[in-house]
C-alpha cells in the first residue's frame, strides 16, 4: 500500500516537471523558430522597402537577388519584375528623347529652348538609371 | 502568385466573393506554419494525455486492487465490481474526452493560424497584383488595404514610392509635352515630334 502511494506520489511529481519542462522548451523552441523564420520573411521586405525609398526618390539602380534560404522568393520576383518594368518607361523615354534631340539637332534647332529643356529631362532619367 | 485581374474587354471587374480558399492565398507559406504549430501542439498535447492517462490508471488500479482484496471482497464483492467497472467506464471517458480535446486543439489552431496568415498574404498578394501592372509599364492608382490587414507599414512604404514614381512620369510628360509643341511650332522637325507625341500618348494611357 506504502509503495503504490509512493509510486503515485511519484507520478505526480514527475508529470509536474515534465509539463514544466514541456513548457520551457515550447516556449524557446517556438520562440527560437519563430525568429528565424520571421527573419527569413521579414528580410525581403525590409530589402524591398530599402528599394521603394530609392524609387521615392528617382533612383533606380540595380536589384540583387535574396539571400540563400530567405523566404517570399516568389514576391521578390515580382517586385524585380516591377522594377525592370519602370527601368524599361524610363529607357522608352530616354531613346524617345534621344532621338528628338537628334533630330532637333539635325534640323539646326539645337539651341532652341525647349531642346535645352527635353536635354535636362533626359539628364535626369540617365541619371535615375545609373 | 497573383495574375492580372482584369476582366475581358476592359468590362468591369466582377464583384469579390468571400470565401474558404481565399484565405490561402500563398500555401505554401501559410500551410507550412499551420502544418508546424499544429504538429508540434498535437506532439506535446499527445505526450502530456499520454502521461496523465497513464497515471490515471495507476491511480484506478491501485484503488481497484484494494477491492480486490479478499477479506474486503467478501464483505463488499457487490460495491467493489460497481467501483471497479466505474474506474474503466470513466477511463475510456477520459480517452473520448482527450481526443475530442485534441481535435478541438488542432481545428482551433488551423483556423487561427489561415486567418492569421492570410492577413499577411493578403497585402503581399495586392502589392504583387500592382507590381505586374508595374511589370506592364502601367502606374495605375494604389487603393488602401482592408482595415485589420496586417503589413500597413510596408503597404505605405508601397504606396508613397508608386505615388512619388507616378507623379514624377506625368510631370516629366507634362514638361517634354510642352516643350515638344514649342519645337513643332518651329515646323522644321514634323516627323519626330510626330512620333513622340505618340510616345506621350501612350505614356499617358499607361499612367492612366
Amino acid at each position: 500500500m506504502t509503495g503504490r502511494l509512493d509510486e503515485l506520489e511519484r507520478g505526480s511529481t514527475r508529470i509536474f516537471w515534465t509539463l514544466i519542462a514541456s513548457g520551457i522548451v515550447l516556449a524557446i523552441g517556438l520562440a527560437i523558430y519563430g525568429i528565424k523564420t520571421t527573419h527569413k520573411v521579414a528580410g525581403p521586405l525590409f530589402k524591398v522597402r530599402l528599394y521603394f525609398a530609392k524609387m521615392k526618390e528617382g533612383r533606380f539602380d540595380t536589384v540583387y537577388p535574396l539571400r540563400k534560404g530567405d523566404q517570399l522568393v516568389d514576391f521578390y520576383e515580382h517586385f524585380r519584375s516591377a522594377h525592370a518594368g519602370v527601368v524599361a518607361f524610363e529607357k522608352a523615354d530616354i531613346a524617345k528623347l534621344k532621338a528628338l534631340i537628334t533630330a532637333a539637332e539635325a534640323a539646326g534647332q539645337g539651341d532652341h529652348a525647349s531642346v535645352a529643356t527635353l536635354r535636362e529631362i533626359l539628364a535626369r532619367k540617365e541619371k535615375a538609371l545609373a | 502568385m497573383p495574375e492580372m485581374t482584369k476582366a475581358a474587354g476592359g468590362g468591369p471587374r466582377p464583384a469579390y466573393k468571400r470565401r474558404l480558399s481565399n484565405f490561402l492565398l500563398d500555401k505554401k507559406l501559410q500551410l507550412r506554419y499551420v502544418l508546424l504549430v499544429v504538429t508540434l501542439s498535437g506532439l506535446i498535447a499527445g505526450t502530456l494525455g499520454y502521461l496523465l492517462y497513464h497515471q490515471r490508471g495507476l491511480a484506478n488500479d491501485s484503488l481497484a486492487n484494494q477491492f480486490r482484496d479478499p477479506e474486503l471482497a467478501r464483505a463488499m464483492r457487490e460495491i467493489g465490481n460497481t467501483a471497479v467497472n466505474e474506474f474503466e467506464n470513466d477511463d475510456l471517458w477520459l480517452v473520448a474526452k482527450m481526443i475530442a480535446a485534441g481535435l478541438g486543439l488542432v481545428v482551433v489552431l488551423s483556423a487561427y493560424l489561415v486567418i492569421m496568415t492570410h492577413k499577411v498574404a493578403g497585402p503581399l498578394y495586392k502589392v504583387g497584383l500592382y507590381f505586374d501592372k508595374m511589370a506592364d509599364g502601367k502606374l495605375g492608382n494604389v487603393t488602401p488595404l482592408r482595415r485589420g490587414d496586417m503589413l500597413q507599414d510596408f503597404y505605405v512604404a508601397f504606396r508613397d514610392m508608386h505615388v512619388a514614381v507616378r507623379d514624377r512620369l506625368v510631370d516629366d510628360g507634362h514638361q517634354m509635352e510642352a516643350a515638344v509643341a514649342e519645337l513643332a511650332a518651329t515646323g522644321k522637325v514634323d516627323d519626330a515630334t510626330e512620333a513622340f507625341a505618340k510616345h506621350l500618348d501612350d505614356r499617358k494611357k499607361r499612367l492612366a
